[in-house]
């Protein structure tokens, strides 16, 4: 390129005047941080048609079986192992009971199981989290040792063995081996957050203030991460629902005639050859439930915490 | 280097020492004892039993007595196949679920991190977007309903593969899919992730400045730091191939240590549970001892001291 600097016409030159007065005026209002995370999440096409169908999936959990006119729990000795049709819209199984309602209601619990859960952990994990990183020193080697300690084993054994004590496969049950095993990750978050946080001059203020402790935790240090901590929430419900599937599937899940998706995909699985379809759906539903939660937490985790991104 | 390994040797000692006591107690927690059957058994009958298993000491005897034991490698007798030990059943069971779990590993490393490679040097394009479509469906979709889905398919409808029994080479092709599955899909987005980092670093620049050919300046440059986290992902993926394998095993009817487990679940023979445990648990800690050391070595960088 020949570009001679002497070459350039003079005349495409403009004198601006240094006057700072424009400067010095916002030109659009400032947005706060959940304006702005809430701007990029409907930026993002994929996150917001996963929330609709997280929307649209909770509601038909809820709404769709009043549509059917069977339930979950009777017997049908004239109709077992029905193909799908116009009055069984998902078929039946080999007690002759309504596959669609089945599997709407295991929804229910796989929903219900991974927002319970969640929140079960996002209480431990925010408590313990905080206590850890607030605190620190010795505290907060003691309690991170136990983390460390709890975080080199899979979750899933310890959800294994907490529901062989527990005994008893209820719904309950599973809410509680879910949530107190799987705050540890949520703990680590917190700790990190409120660890950096608590060296800036807010927390200083508030302690000069004479703020005590537990409220500059949960008042100034917990609410200034929350962006994380909801990304982490929202990664630890699909988990759960995972889990919960697992654990049905090994046959640890909520007894009958209740079924979870795990139950009823365990159910089939015997006669997956001759009614292909018993197995189907359960299965298309966790696949969907799955993709939903999982697309949606990508979002989530983009719009709310720009620097975690991958 | 010594010293920081003599370190990470003993936290994993302590950490086996807390979860055997944790799972320990736990499977001492469980109401009801592990005799208890539907049909009552008579009094005598089950102290005569207790007796023999020493379930009549107190809780810190049994203690003391299964650690003496537990230092010796051996896991005490299993509750519900009398005469056998917990250490046969792993003898058993631990080969074959290790060759499918290497071969699990093994593949999900092999497909994973070149089909990361893929997707990160065609970052936008169709083929990033296929394998992060493929990564995304991997993830998201349950261990045991693509192994339902592989059996139907693949086996049943075109009976490719066999679906029972165990044993010659093509047995392995299913299962290790199923439970490579997920695993691959972590890998390909690790690796696309690292790699994309790594890219963009001025040493990278720098050698292309130079007028290094691209796939030297990928495959010799940046690769080699890339895999890093991909190394660090070590640990993860072998615990999940572990539990992924509890399923698999069960849908395939493979004799390996996850259909043990699952079964001694649905028996609740607590001392096959009690054993297992601890024996994935110190699998587990030992491949992520080995796991940390292998990133010192490779990542020099990182310093000892911490």
């Amino acid at each position: 390129m020949d570009l001679n600097l002497k070459n350039i016409d003079k005349e495409l030159f403009e004198y601006i005047p240094s006057d700072n007065k424009d400067l010095n005026t916002v030109v659009r209002p400032s947005e706060t941080y959940w304006q702005d995370a809430w701007r990029r999440l409907k930026e993002n096409k994929v996150a917001t048609f996963s929330l609709f169908a997280l929307i649209l999936l909770i509601l038909i959990s809820i709404i769709g079986p009043y549509l059917s006119k069977f339930d979950y729990r009777t017997n049908d000795i004239n109709s077992l192992n029905l193909s799908p049709n116009s009055e069984h819209w998902f078929g039946t199984d080999e007690l002759g009971r309504d596959l669609y309602v089945r599997v709407l209601y295991g929804m229910r619990i796989s929903l219900s199981v991974g927002i319970v859960s969640a929140l079960i952990n996002f209480v431990i994990g925010v408590i313990y989290g905080g206590i850890s990183g607030y605190y620190g020193g010795n505290i907060d080697n003691i309690m991170m040792r136990f983390v460390d300690v709890l975080y080199s084993v899979p979750t899933v054994l310890y959800v294994i063995l907490l529901m062989v004590v527990l005994g008893e496969a209820s719904l309950s049950n599973i809410f509680i081996a879910l949530g107190i095993s799987y705050w540890v990750g949520m703990a680590r978050i917190v700790r990190g957050q409120v660890l950096a946080l608590k060296q800036q001059e807010f927390v200083l203020a508030a302690r000069a203030l004479g703020a005590k402790n537990f409220r500059i935790i949960l008042r100034h240090l917990i609410p200034n991460s929350m962006g994380p901590i909801i990304v982490t929430l929202m990664m630890s419900i699909p988990s759960a629902i995972f889990t919960e599937a697992f654990l049905s599937f090994i046959g640890l899940g909520v007894s009958a005639p209740m079924a979870s998706l795990g139950v009823l995909c365990n159910d089939a699985i015997t006669t997956y050859r001759t009614y292909p379809y018993q197995l189907f759906f359960p299965s298309l539903a966790i696949c969907i439930i799955m993709l939903a939660f999982n697309l949606f937490g990508d979002g989530l985790r983009d719009a709310l915490d720009p620097k975690m991104r991958k | 280097m010594v010293k920081y390994i003599i370190k990470r040797v003993i936290s994993c000692i302590i950490t086996m020492w807390v979860v055997a006591t944790i799972t320990f107690l736990l499977m001492h927690a469980v109401p009801g004892g592990p005799f208890d059957r539907e049909k009552k058994i008579p009094p005598e009958i089950k102290k005569q039993i207790e007796a023999r298993y020493n379930l009549d000491k107190p809780l810190w005897w049994q203690y003391q007595d299964y650690f003496k034991h537990l230092l010796k490698g051996d896991f005490g007798p299993s509750f519900r196949y009398i005469g056998r030990s917990v250490n046969d059943l792993i003898k058993d069971g631990f080969p074959v679920s290790a060759q499918l779990g290497g071969v699990s590993v093994l593949v999900s490393l092999l497909i994973g991190i070149p089909f990361g490679i893929i997707s990160a040097l065609n970052q936008g394009k169709w083929q990033d977007n296929f394998v992060m479509f493929l990564a995304t469906i991997g993830i998201t979709i349950p261990s045991f309903v693509l192994a339902t889905l592989l059996l139907y398919f693949l086996s049943f409808k075109l009976g490719l593969f066999p679906s029972m029994r165990w044993g010659t080479a093509k047995h392995y092709v299913l299962p290790a899919i199923a439970l490579a599955a997920t695993p691959t899909a972590f890998v390909s987005r690790l690796t696309r992730s690292s790699l994309l980092d790594v890219i963009r670093q001025d040493y990278v620049r720098t050698a292309k400045a130079k007028g290094i050919p691209d796939k030297i300046v990928v495959y010799k440059h940046a690769l080699k730091n890339a895999v890093i986290p991909v190394i660090t992902y070590l640990g993860p993926l072998v615990a999940g191939i572990l539990t992924g394998s509890f399923v698999i095993e069960k849908i395939f009817t493979i004799p390996g240590m996850g259909r043990q487990f699952v079964e001694s679940i649905t028996n609740r023979d607590y001392t096959t549970i009690l054993g297992l445990t601890i024996f994935d648990s110190f699998l587990l800690v030992s491949f992520n001892l080995l796991v940390d050391i292998l990133y010192v070595v490779f990542d020099p960088r990182i310093k000892l001291d911490n």
